[in-house]
């Protein structure tokens, strides 16, 4: 299970069995868009693409989820993961806009724990 | 990137896998499973809910049901039955316990998102465990129960 292909930008043509993450700087935050399905196969992807991006010690980090079309609690817990490397130096927030993400995001209850946005803009915003 | 392509068994009426619980088959079984259901006019919401809840099911499979080291098999079933869509998810191994057996979702141990996730988005699910192993059985509604007049 350790062979979590190297993160962000590696290979953006490859689509069904992973995530596509691109990584973008806004002042002293970092947006971590991701695109395509979060599982217990690509959820390593996701902590490694925003690990990495974490390195750089942004005041903000934004996971954009709005491109997810399939997020499974694998991703979640690589979303509390995150959000406790982000600790108290990192403001970590997550943009969610579909059902797909936000559905499971609402039923356990993460909405309340994480700071979940409908729009990068907003999350910048804040 | 998956060792042997054993072909999922599928009509308009039944999808049927079994193989080596692995997280690629599980990924590999909730895509067909989508399609299937698409394909059967199951509404968009329960299609989506559906693959979520069997998806976890077969995570917890891959993850949980067999010693590190060893695999064992995953089974997936889904029936379209008169009135509902039943899937089932087998596995001959044991799940890690949870402190009450009759609710698995209230301990809160661990990881319980998934088993969560499960209760929550079926209409009726349960979790099965018994000499032979874990099977969790999920039913939905084949037709959208909202009742939403005409205007």
């Amino acid at each position: 299970m350790d062979t979590s292909p190297p993160p962000a930008g590696g290979n953006p043509a490859k689509p069904a069995s992973g995530i596509v993450t691109g990584t973008q700087r806004h002042g002293d935050a970092v947006v971590v868009d991701c695109t395509g399905d979060i599982d217990a196969l690509t959820a390593p992807q996701l902590i490694a693409a925003v690990a990495a991006a974490m390195e750089k010690r942004p005041r903000t980090v934004v996971v954009d989820l709005s491109r997810v079309a399939f997020l499974a609690s694998a991703g979640l817990a690589a979303l509390v993961e995150l959000h406790r490397m982000a600790g108290e130096a990192i403001r970590f927030r997550i943009v969610a806009a579909g059902s797909a993400t936000l559905r499971p995001l609402t039923m356990t209850g993460l909405t309340d724990e994480l700071a979940v946005f409908p729009t990068s803009a907003q999350a910048l915003a804040t | 990137m998956c060792p042997k392509r054993r072909p999922t068994s599928r009509s308009a009426t039944r999808l049927h896998h079994r193989g080596a619980a692995t997280a690629a088959l599980a990924t590999r079984l909730r895509r067909e499973l989508h399609d299937w259901a698409a394909f059967a006019g199951i509404p968009a919401d329960t299609v989506d809910d559906l693959t979520l809840s069997s998806y976890e099911a077969m995570a917890n499979t891959v993850r949980h049901a067999y010693p590190a080291g060893t695999t064992g098999f995953l089974e997936l079933h889904a029936n379209l039955e008169r009135e509902d869509v039943v899937v089932t998810v087998a596995d001959n191994g044991r799940w890690a316990p949870t402190p009450d057996e009759r609710d698995p979702v209230s301990d809160g141990s661990y990881d319980c998102h998934g088993l969560r996730l499960i209760h929550d988005l079926a209409a009726h699910s349960e979790v099965v465990r018994d000499e032979r192993g874990t099977t969790v059985l999920m039913t939905w509604p084949r037709r959208s129960t909202d009742v939403t007049l005409p205007p």
